[in-house]
Parts: C-alpha cells; sequence; structure tokens
C-alpha cells in the first residue's frame, strides 16, 4: 500500500501557533489576485511576526504514479513584496482583531481497489485564525491545484472545504474513504 | 441531468467556461461524468493523447480561457485565466512531474451548487 502524507511538521505547527494572542495586520502577496483567491503563497501580517502560508506544488507519487500536488508550508515570511504593495496586493480584512484560535484541517483518504487498500494519503488542506466574530481561512483549491482559496466565515463549520471525493473518479472497483479532522493548533 | 457524484456537468448552466468546455468536446474527447481525455491510474488526474501535445494543451487553453474576466501570466511559462463566477483555468506549459504540459480546471457549477474539478495532462502518442 502507498502510504503519503503532506502534512506541516512540528517547526511550522510552533511557528502557527506563536500567532495565537497577535494581532492580524493584514495579508498580501503577489499571488493575490483579489479578496478571495490567490495563487502558490499569502504572506500574513501579524503584530507578533509574519508568515508565509503556502501550497506549493511538490512531486508525489500518491496514488501510483509521479504527480504535482500541493503541499501546505508555513515558514517566516520575508519583507513585504514591493510588488503587491505597488499593485495593491495587500487586504487589511480584520486589522486589529486578537488571534484568538487556529485550526489546522487534516484530511485523510483511502483508496481501496478490488476491496483492498491500495493508498492512503493524509493531507492538512486548511489553516483557521479566529479573529473575534471572523473566521479567516486558506484552503487549497482541489488536490491536484496551488490555488488557495481565502474565506471569511462566522463560524469554523462554515468553511468551505472542496469535496475531496469529487476530485477522483469512484466506481465499483476504485472506492475511497474519507475522514477529515480539525486540529486545534493553538488557542488563548 | 446526470444525478449523482461526478454525473451530468451542468448542461444547463451558462457560465462561460461550461460553454467552452462544451465548444472543446468536439476537439477532445469528454466522458458522460465531463472529464477530457482518459484516466490516470485512476488518481483523479487525466490525460489526453496528442501529436503535439504542446499545440493541444495551448489549443485547449485558448478556447478555454474565452469570455474570462483577465487572463494573468502567474510566471513563467503558467497562466491562469479567472471567470467572473469565480471558475479557473490554469494552463502549466511544465509540469514539474513528467514535463508534459497541464490544464487545470476549476469550475463554479451554480446550477447543481457544486464545484467541479480536474487536472489533464497532455502527453505525446504513443505510435505503434
Amino acid at each position: 500500500m502507498i502510504i503519503t502524507r503532506q502534512i506541516i511538521d512540528s517547526t511550522e505547527v510552533e511557528l502557527l501557533s506563536s500567532l495565537v494572542s497577535a494581532t492580524w495586520v493584514d495579508i498580501s502577496g503577489d499571488g493575490l489576485t483579489d479578496k478571495d483567491l490567490c495563487w502558490e503563497s499569502v504572506r500574513i501580517e501579524t503584530s507578533a511576526k509574519s508568515i508565509e502560508l503556502s501550497f506549493a506544488l511538490e512531486v508525489i507519487d500518491i496514488a501510483g504514479e509521479d504527480d504535482d500536488y500541493p503541499c501546505l508550508h508555513i515558514r517566516e515570511a520575508d519583507e513585504k513584496s514591493s510588488r503587491a504593495q505597488k499593485d495593491g496586493r495587500i487586504f487589511y480584512h480584520c486589522k486589529g482583531q486578537l488571534i484568538e484560535q487556529i485550526w489546522v484541517l487534516r484530511v485523510t483518504l483511502t483508496n481501496f481497489r478490488h476491496g483492498e487498500k491500495f493508498f492512503e494519503n493524509t493531507a492538512d488542506v486548511s489553516v483557521a485564525f479566529n479573529c473575534g466574530d471572523i473566521w479567516l481561512s486558506f484552503t487549497r483549491a482541489a488536490h491536484f491545484s496551488d490555488v488557495i482559496n481565502i474565506q471569511r466565515t462566522g463560524s469554523i463549520n462554515e468553511i468551505e472545504i472542496p469535496d475531496v471525493l469529487d476530485e477522483w473518479e469512484v466506481d465499483l472497483t476504485n472506492q475511497f474513504e474519507i475522514s477529515q479532522e480539525w486540529i486545534c493548533i493553538g488557542s488563548n | 441531468m446526470g444525478g449523482g457524484r461526478g454525473g451530468g456537468y451542468g448542461r444547463t448552466s451558462h457560465s462561460p467556461l461550461d460553454k467552452n468546455l462544451r465548444r472543446l468536446e468536439s476537439e477532445f474527447k469528454r466522458n458522460q461524468n465531463g472529464y477530457f481525455g482518459e484516466s490516470r491510474s485512476r488518481s483523479g488526474v487525466r490525460r489526453i493523447s496528442s501529436g503535439n501535445p504542446q499545440k493541444s494543451a495551448a489549443d485547449f487553453f485558448r478556447i478555454s480561457k474565452r469570455g474570462s474576466d483577465r487572463v494573468e501570466k502567474l510566471k513563467p511559462g503558467v497562466y491562469r485565466a479567472k471567470f467572473r463566477d469565480g471558475s479557473h483555468v490554469v494552463y502549466r506549459k511544465r509540469s514539474s512531474s513528467d514535463g508534459s504540459p497541464v490544464i487545470e480546471i476549476i469550475s463554479k457549477d451554480k446550477s447543481m451548487g457544486r464545484t467541479r474539478r480536474q487536472k489533464i495532462h497532455f502527453i505525446e502518442e504513443r505510435k505503434s
């Protein structure tokens, strides 16, 4: 059976959790084309530190063949891009709000072929920040895409998660099981 | 209209992208679930065989981007056409995995209240 994991490591978890109790400043990035969508990565600035949240494509064999899949990574951000500033690719929604909680959505997809387990893939697909009454989330648009959907919702349950099973082809001999779990990275 | 998972590709949808995808059916094989090309290891990724994969992928993108709000060059060799309803098509001239050109489609089907996603590699046709 092929087992793959596209999940953040302990250093990335630590970096994310260090943002709890900081205040939100803005999001920016060259790939931020509007307030709801960005491509590959986004820079998140807070009063504590700034991070880059990315879903960069990496070559992985998830289902028996190499392909490009988006992998969530969190790292300390560089300076704000001058192009993003020049082009107005900055959004200040939630500015000044306290970051109260941070959660990551981890999805495990199991594939059965002719009744036997063929692959199991676990991936972190969304990061959600609770800032007062708003949840700001960054979710990969598809299991093969480095496009990031940015959502602002009233609760974590309202965050729209792409239906992973819609992206894989199901038939009588090729079946899938999915489990998903929101993991609390930090809370004040 | 087909029901169930993967069924019926929003035949009543009036989105520009959906119209473009229907136009593409005459040139590229599309199954009843709306997926182009052939299954690639049932991984949800498709492939279209062609004598000239680069040209086929470029043609596919040229037709699928019609009516889009804007086409952006994301980085060298990567382009995205974004539609008003949030649908988009990404064209990569070269994938990292096998070097083949790739088209990614994320289409919002408001009539069905769902989002459809597919990724297609354009590969060299095998000569027998």
